[in-house]
C-alpha cells in the first residue's frame, strides 16, 4: 500500500459525495494546494462522485463505493471505484479537456455540467470498465495552475 | 434553507447553507417556486452564505432565472470565492445580474 493514501467507503447517496468532496479539499491543501486549487479539487471530486451515483445505480442509495485519495509526486490522484452500470460510452466520447465542452450560456441549460467539469479541470481523466467493476480515476496538480482558465 | 422577507416592493431569497449541492437541489427549487408571484416582481437571490455549489446547485439557480424570466427578474447578491469561480468557469456570470451584496442589488 503506498503510504500516503485514504481509503474511503460510501453509500451510493448524492449527500455524501460532500463528505468525499470535504475530505479530499482538506487533504489537498494538507500538501499545499492553493485555496482555489484545493476548491476545484474538491468540486471535480464531488461531481465524480455524483456522476458515479446517477450513471452507475440511476440513484439507488443501497450500493458502495470506493474513493481512494493518495498523493503522487506533485499531484493528487482521486480513484472511485463501483460495480454499477458503466457510464456510457457516448457520454465519455463527447467530453472535451477545456471549456468548449460546457453548455453554452446563453443556452441556460440546467444539466450538462458535472463530467464536462471535470474533464476541464483535472490535468489527468480515465474511466475504465473491467470485469464488473468502473474505475474513475482524476488527477490534478497540487500547484497553483494558472489563473487565467478560472 | 431559504429565508424570505420584502424590502423595498423586492423578494430576498436568502440561501441558509453553506452548500448548494446535488443534496439539496430539488428543494431549494422547490422552496424558491413556492415563492414566486402572479405578479411581476423583482427577486434578489442572496447567496452570501454559500462557499460551495456543485453542478447540480448550479443548475437548480439557472432554472430558477428560467422560471422567473418572464414574468419579473431575478438577480444573484454575495457570490463569492468556489461558487465565483464555478459561474466564470460556465460562463454563466455573463447571464445573470450579480451584485457583490444584497444592498448593492436593492440601491
Amino acid at each position: 500500500m503506498p503510504e500516503r493514501e485514504l481509503l474511503m467507503e460510501i453509500a451510493s447517496r448524492v449527500e455524501n459525495a460532500a463528505l468525499v468532496g470535504l475530505a479530499a479539499d482538506r487533504i489537498g491543501r494538507f500538501f499545499g494546494m492553493s485555496e482555489r486549487t484545493a476548491n476545484a479539487w474538491q468540486l471535480i471530486v464531488v461531481e465524480a462522485v455524483n456522476n458515479v451515483i446517477e450513471h452507475s445505480f440511476s440513484y439507488e442509495t443501497q450500493h458502495r463505493v470506493r474513493v481512494r485519495l493518495r498523493l503522487a509526486d506533485e499531484h493528487m490522484v482521486c480513484e472511485i471505484r463501483d460495480r454499477g452500470k458503466p457510464i456510457p460510452k457516448q457520454v465519455l466520447c463527447k467530453l472535451k479537456s477545456d471549456v468548449s465542452g460546457l453548455p453554452a450560456a446563453e443556452d441556460l441549460a440546467e444539466s450538462g455540467y458535472g463530467l464536462q467539469l471535470i474533464a476541464t479541470l483535472a490535468d489527468r481523466f480515465d474511466y475504465q470498465s473491467q470485469a464488473g467493476t468502473n474505475t474513475l480515476r482524476i488527477e490534478i496538480r497540487i500547484a497553483a495552475r494558472d489563473e487565467s482558465t478560472r | 434553507m431559504l429565508d424570505v422577507r420584502e424590502e423595498s416592493g423586492v423578494v430576498i431569497l436568502t440561501f441558509t447553507k453553506e452548500r448548494l449541492d446535488a443534496s439539496v437541489a430539488g428543494d431549494f427549487k422547490e422552496k424558491f417556486n413556492s415563492q414566486m408571484r402572479d405578479q411581476e416582481q423583482k427577486y434578489v437571490l442572496d447567496l452570501s452564505r454559500v462557499s460551495f455549489i456543485d453542478s447540480t446547485g448550479l443548475g437548480a439557480i439557472v432554472a430558477c432565472l428560467k422560471a422567473v424570466t418572464g414574468n419579473g427578474t431575478l438577480v444573484l447578491a454575495g457570490v463569492h470565492g468556489a461558487a465565483q469561480d464555478l459561474f466564470k468557469l460556465t460562463r454563466l456570470n455573463s447571464v445573470f445580474r450579480m451584485f457583490d451584496s444584497v444592498d448593492e442589488a436593492l440601491a
